[in-house]
């Protein structure tokens, strides 16, 4: 069943984080006799363009990235700079649920757990990556470029305390930390910060 | 390929110190090990076993290590797993094991005979004499604490794996007492020892041109042949589809070998009429009933005058600590001396009396350090 898409809209409406431009839809779904409508992504869609977003930015940041494909620990990418390496669990919505400051997304306990562990040996991220509702935008064939129309922004769980609920715990991620090369940066800084501690020999 | 490792920090980093590594800073939660070389390797260790990401790190780290290493992921985690670990390969082959498959009873005389080289071998480590059957309790239990490995395919291979952690952890200069539970471990070194030791003096006598001579068979009971090392030999090999047994030692990268003893041996069909003979002569032998201790020197007692000195040695005597005094002449109280000064455990070989309650005391056959541990005194 075909979702009308919904152009245009307040701060509150999804679509409004998408700004239309001069763009052409790859993928579009009609109703009979009528105009284009959205279709809604299946979940492997939204975790495959997540992972297309991620890797995009760590190969402009240098880092390389070790792919699970099945997460079995709450991790979905490891990216990699020499030894050091960030875990990041990806999630990926067509209608985020904006909260003041940022956004609020509702993670299970199983995977906070494990990401938020204060025994790791390298942080634990949670990365929500925002998509355009409607599919046949997520990616915008420009004359000299394709444009992957999503955004992200990222959360670090590394020791944080117990989940609020006990299915799932709601997790704030900042306006002010999108995810980008410079934020991966971040992430690696605290990484080596955990392999680095200072005063402590090795014999 | 992700696997759970099968093994914790300590092991990867035994092995990572032993391939070359260093490390080079460190947390209670991971450690940066270093490679000096042309392209410079570094490489992170987890350090909590608990953690929901250490199966991630370790397998992360495995397939560094394979690339460093160019050997393959099973190769490379059975390196770290078997790290503090003995691992002595029985190997079956015949013309007709060509596939990889092995007739049920010649696989079962196999694994049996797995069972009875380390038995012979443990009793061996604890007396020198033919047992038939009446084996020290310590040496069933320990035929119970090695493990088996997976076999593998091809020539059939049945792997033993037995303790053997890194002496140099174990005494200290002048030590006071022996450690019940390293002198446990210890043992497991020692019947391998003991079992490689034996049987290498069983495969000179074997593949030498003439019959080994009663002396050599006498001799080759100090070593550790038994009656009973020889039937566990001979019941495979005289199976229909067994031409020939190997046996290779792979010592733990972390203990060096014990001095002399083989890293492999073979008795094929010609060698095995040897080995049966050798067998039956040994079942009709008197033996000297002979113990062998290991332990650390804890009392040393020499008068100027006097032409011998007496050793205390601690040891285990039916897993009780207790003190054997030996009386050794100029050379080897010398011996004595240094081992004390540097914390060697020591082995000796002799007639011991043990009564209850009563002072323990050895006539001493042999002394010296205990080169089943890699000391090379």
């Amino acid at each position: 069943m075909a979702v009308l898409t919904v152009i245009g809209g307040s701060r509150h409406n999804p679509q409004a984080l998408f700004p239309t431009g001069s763009c052409r839809h790859i993928l579009a779904v009609t109703r009979e006799g009528g105009p284009p409508v959205a279709a809604e992504a299946t979940s492997w869609q939204k975790e495959q363009v997540s992972r297309a977003y991620v890797h995009a930015l760590a190969t402009q940041g240098g880092y390389t990235l070790c792919d699970w494909n099945v997460d079995k620990d709450g991790v979905d990418v490891t990216l990699r700079s020499g030894p050091w390496m960030v875990d990041i669990q990806l999630k990926c919505t067509q209608s985020p649920r904006i909260v003041r400051g940022g956004f609020s997304f509702d993670l299970d306990v199983e995977t906070y757990d494990k990401l938020r562990n204060p025994d790791r040996s390298a942080p634990g991220h949670l990365a929500l990556l925002i998509v355009p509702p409607d599919i046949g935008r997520w990616v915008i064939h420009q004359s000299e470029s394709i444009v992957l129309a999503c955004h992200g922004y990222w959360a670090s769980l590394h020791g944080l305390g117990c989940a609020s609920g006990s299915v799932t715990t709601a997790i704030h991620l900042p306006e002010h930390q999108p995810l980008t090369v410079k934020a991966m940066g971040t992430m690696f800084d605290a990484a080596r910060r955990m392999a680095n501690s200072a005063g402590r020999g090795v014999n | 390929m992700r696997m759970n490792p099968g093994f914790g920090p300590e092991e990867i980093r035994s092995y990572l110190k032993v391939a070359g590594w260093s490390p080079v800073s460190g947390s209670d939660l991971a450690e940066l090990w270093r490679l000096p070389g042309s392209s410079e390797e570094v490489v992170l260790v987890p350090m909590k076993p608990g953690a929901p990401d250490f199966a991630k790190r370790t397998n992360i780290l495995l397939n560094d290590l394979c690339r460093i290493e160019s050997r393959d992921a099973i190769t490379v985690h059975d390196a770290i797993a078997t790290v503090y670990h003995d691992v002595t390969d029985l190997r079956a082959s015949h013309p007709s094991l060509s596939d990889g498959s092995i007739p049920l009873e010649a696989g079962y005389e196999l694994f049996i005979s797995a069972k009875r080289l380390r038995v012979a071998s443990a009793a061996a480590s604890i007396r020198r004499q033919g047992h038939f059957r009446n084996f020290p309790a310590r040496a069933r239990d320990q035929a119970r604490e090695v493990r088996l490995g997976q076999t593998r395919r091809g020539s059939y291979i049945v792997p033993i794996i037995s303790q053997a952690r890194s002496p140099e952890d174990v005494y200290a200069p002048q030590q006071e007492h022996i450690d019940i539970e390293v002198e446990e471990t210890l043992f497991d070194r020692r019947v391998t020892a003991t079992m490689s030791r034996a049987l290498g003096v069983l495969e000179e006598m074997a593949s030498a041109r003439r019959q080994p001579t009663l002396s050599e068979i006498a001799d080759s009971v100090g070593e550790g042949v038994s009656y009973e090392l020889c039937q566990a030999l001979t019941k495979v090999v005289n199976t229909e589809s067994v031409g020939a047994l190997d046996i290779t030692f792979n010592w733990s990268r972390v203990a060096a070998p014990p001095p002399g003893s083989s890293a492999q041996v073979e008795f094929n069909r010609d060698a095995i009429d040897i080995v049966d003979r050798i067998s039956r002569h040994l079942r009709t032998q008197l033996y000297t009933r002979e113990h062998v201790i290991y332990g650390v020197i804890t009392d040393l007692s020499r008068r100027p005058e006097e032409e011998t000195g007496r050793v205390g040695i601690e040891t285990l005597i039916k897993r009780r600590r207790r003190t054997v005094w030996i009386d050794l002449a100029d050379e080897p109280y010398h011996l004595a001396v240094r081992c004390h000064d540097t914390g060697t455990p020591v082995r000796v070989r002799g007639v011991l009396s043990s009564p209850p309650g009563g002072t323990a005391s050895m006539e001493v056959r042999q002394f010296g350090p205990d080169t089943s541990l890699g000391s090379d005194e």
